[in-house]
This record gives C-alpha cells, sequence and structure tokens, in this order.
C-alpha cells in the first residue's frame, strides 16, 4: 500500500499478502534482510509522523534520530508483536508517536528555529499557485499550536486512518477529547489552507 | 451544520497539502544506519550478561541510588564518629580539669597493676618517651603519664579489654585483672565525681 495514498489510509483493512507475512515472521526471527526491508516500506510513514510531531514545534533536527529510535524499539519489541503485517505500519507510527512525545517533555519548544523549518516546506500540492513557504508556515502553525497529544491525535487520524478509539488508548486521553480536538485541529488546519497569512498572524 | 463540515475528515486535497508538509524524502542511508545499529545491539545483547545489564537504564539508576545511599552513610557514620570524638574530648578535658578526689584503695591498687600490664605490652606505642610511639597512640594514654587512666573515654577503656586480651603473652589471670579493672573504673565514674 502506498503510504502517501490520496485518501486515508486503514491500518485494520490494509491488505498484507503473503509476502508481507513471511517478511515479518523473517524478521522475528533476527532476519537482517527483513529487518530491512521493513524499515524501507515504513519510513516514510514514520519520518513523517515524527517530521508532524517535530517540525512544527522546531525540533526537526532530531527527527532521523528519532525514526531510528523508533525502528530499534520496535525490533526489540518484534517477537511480542502479535498482529498481523498489515498492522505493522499502524504499530510503528504509534512507537514513533510515543518517541516523540518523550522527547517533547524532555525538550521546551525552540520558537528561534520555527522559521528555517517553515522555509523548508516544499510547494503546495494542488494548487501550483499559491506560495508554498506560507501554506508551509499556516499549516505548522495550525498544527503547532496544538498540545503535543492532540497534534499527535490529529497526524494519526488523518494521515495514518487510526480510528478514534484507538488514538484514546493509545495516547491514554478521553475518546470525546479526541474527537473535540480533532475538529479544532481540523478547523484550524483549513483555515491555514484557505488563507495562510492569517492563520499566521494568529498563532 | 458547521460542526458537521468541522468534525469531516480532511479532503484529499487538505489531506495532500498537509501531506506535504510532512512527507519529505527519507535521509539517503536512514535503512542501512538502522540495521547496522540493531546488528551492534544485538551482538551486544549476545555478548555476556554483565554488558547488557550495565547498558540497561533501570540498571544504572538502581546503582547510582545505593552508590548514593552509600555516600550518605559513609557521610553520616563520619559525622557521628566526628561528634562522639569531639563528645570524648569535652570529657576527656572534663576529667583532666577536675580536682583529684582520692579514689578506693581497691581501685587505686587495680589502676597500678593495670598499668604494669600497659606498660608491657602497649608500649612502645603508648610510650611518650619511646622513639616509635605514635602520635594518635598517646592520644588515647600515655603509660608515662602518672594519671594515664583520665585521657581514655569510656568506649576507648572497654576497647582496652579485647585489644588486651588478644595479645601474646597475656594470661587469663591477667585478661581477668583487666577486664575487672575496668569495670571497676567505669563504675567508679559513673558513681564518684568526674
Amino acid at each position: 500500500m502506498d503510504w502517501s495514498t490520496m485518501t486515508p489510509p486503514s491500518p485494520h483493512t490494509a491488505p498484507a499478502g503473503p509476502a508481507e507475512e513471511e517478511l515479518l515472521v523473517r524478521a522475528k526471527s533476527g532476519d537482517e534482510a527483513a529487518c530491512r526491508a521493513i524499515v524501507v516500506a515504513h519510513q516514510r510513514a514514520v519520518f513523517a509522523q515524527l517530521r508532524g510531531m517535530l517540525t512544527p514545534v522546531g525540533h526537526a533536527a532530531i527527527v532521523e534520530d528519532l525514526a531510528q529510535e523508533t525502528f530499534l524499539r520496535a525490533f526489540r519489541a518484534l517477537h511480542r508483536f502479535e498482529g498481523s503485517a498489515g498492522r505493522l505500519r499502524a504499530w510503528l507510527v504509534t512507537i514513533a508517536t510515543r518517541v516523540a512525545l518523550n522527547a517533547l517533555r524532555r525538550h521546551r519548544p525552540r520558537v528561534d528555529d520555527f522559521d528555517t523549518v517553515a522555509d523548508r516546506v516544499p510547494s503546495a500540492v494542488g494548487d501550483p499557485g499559491r506560495d508554498g513557504r506560507v501554506v508551509g508556515r499556516g499549516i505548522a502553525s495550525a498544527i503547532g499550536d496544538l498540545p503535543d497529544t492532540f497534534r499527535a491525535a490529529f497526524l494519526l487520524r488523518e494521515l495514518h486512518g487510526l480510528d478514534y478509539a484507538e488514538i484514546a488508548t493509545t495516547l491514554d486521553i478521553d475518546l470525546g477529547t479526541v474527537k473535540s480536538r480533532l475538529s479544532r485541529a481540523r478547523s484550524k488546519l483549513r483555515a491555514a489552507l484557505s488563507d495562510p497569512n492569517e492563520v499566521n498572524h494568529e498563532g | 451544520m458547521r460542526d458537521e463540515i468541522m468534525d469531516a475528515p480532511l479532503r484529499d486535497d487538505e489531506r495532500a497539502q498537509l501531506l506535504a508538509f510532512v512527507d519529505d524524502a527519507v535521509p539517503a542511508g536512514f535503512a542501512d544506519r538502522v540495521v547496522t545499529a540493531w546488528k551492534d545491539e544485538a551482538g551486544v545483547r549476545s555478548a555476556p550478561a554483565v554488558v547488557p545489564l550495565l547498558r540497561r537504564r533501570s540498571f544504572r539508576v538502581i546503582v547510582a541510588a545505593c552508590v548514593s545511599l552509600a555516600a550518605a552513610l559513609l557521610i553520616a557514620w563520619f559525622s557521628r564518629t566526628a561528634m562522639v570524638e569531639r563528645s570524648e574530648a569535652r570529657e576527656r578535658v572534663a576529667r583532666l580539669a577536675a580536682p583529684e578526689v582520692e579514689p578506693p584503695v581497691a581501685l587505686t591498687q587495680m589502676r597500678a597493676e593495670a598499668h604494669t600490664l600497659l606498660a608491657v605490652h602497649c608500649s612502645p606505642c603508648h610510650d611518650s618517651t619511646a622513639f616509635d610511639a605514635e602520635g594518635q597512640a598517646l592520644d588515647v594514654f600515655d603509660v608515662q603519664d602518672s594519671r594515664w587512666w583520665l585521657t581514655m573515654s569510656d568506649r576507648q577503656l572497654r576497647v582496652v579489654i579485647d585489644r588486651m586480651a588478644s595479645r601474646d603473652g597475656m594470661s587469663p589471670d591477667d585478661i581477668e585483672g583487666i577486664t575487672s579493672y575496668i569495670e571497676a573504673e567505669l563504675d567508679y565514674r559513673g558513681g564518684g565525681p568526674t
């Protein structure tokens, strides 16, 4: 499954063929090639979750380190992973989220390098005429203003398709709160996309 | 109606822009670095048990806690020892400064017998006339001092019993004699003038 598909991926129903299942079995037994294949298959999703968590609050520099930590934690615990290969991506982005939340608890937001980070955002997809940097700042501002836990919830839902109950359990927050905060996050994101400068000024 | 719009999942074009923000090229060689790190760690895990144990954070925390506790106990012990020593020094000064009171005859005799034994078995360390006398030992008592027992604290007097009992050449009678003297001296200190 292409991770960056336009429809939200659904980890519950994500098809995983016999090859993926076999890969998982081999990785559990310590096969290096299988471990490498798992990294290659899921690294973009893990990086995206970590960038979404860390870039808006000025910690883009630690994304790669935390991505590596995510996979190492996963490999350490792989023998306990009982889900199918189709659930592996959801499991990995959940680990990535927890790794990022732990890092954010240790590091205070660095607002000083926010501009540099936002400036690296590529041009907006779908509207070639729009200034990508401004849109990037708008998105960063919209999701960067959210508390860490709710930014995590928003990304898990909108990027990786986890359901509300699973997000609530993963992040140990109330289900109703997840829904309300996701609504707020969507609202801010929509405002950012429709008028990036306005949100930027608010944020 | 507005809430429904806000609660609706992101549209494809909205999600695409969000993806454009978070999705970027993964650094070259990332997978290789992860696998190398995992191999290194797996190698460590198969090494002797003490190595991974030292690498565990919980183990390091426990070791740090034990070291801190030991340090705290050591400091407390030194503080207490210093306090006891200060207290003993004050007692000694008080005893030396107190006017001499005639002790019971029996005690005077026991002191003389004990002194004979101490002079034999505790020299040269406790003999200020010996070349190899030891300063700290002389602080406890000096067999050349006419009132040698006064410089010893109660605790130091009790230690004499053990020290003398372990000396070569001390007969059972000698040990019994020195023990009786120490007990009599302590009794006298407890009941008599200080």
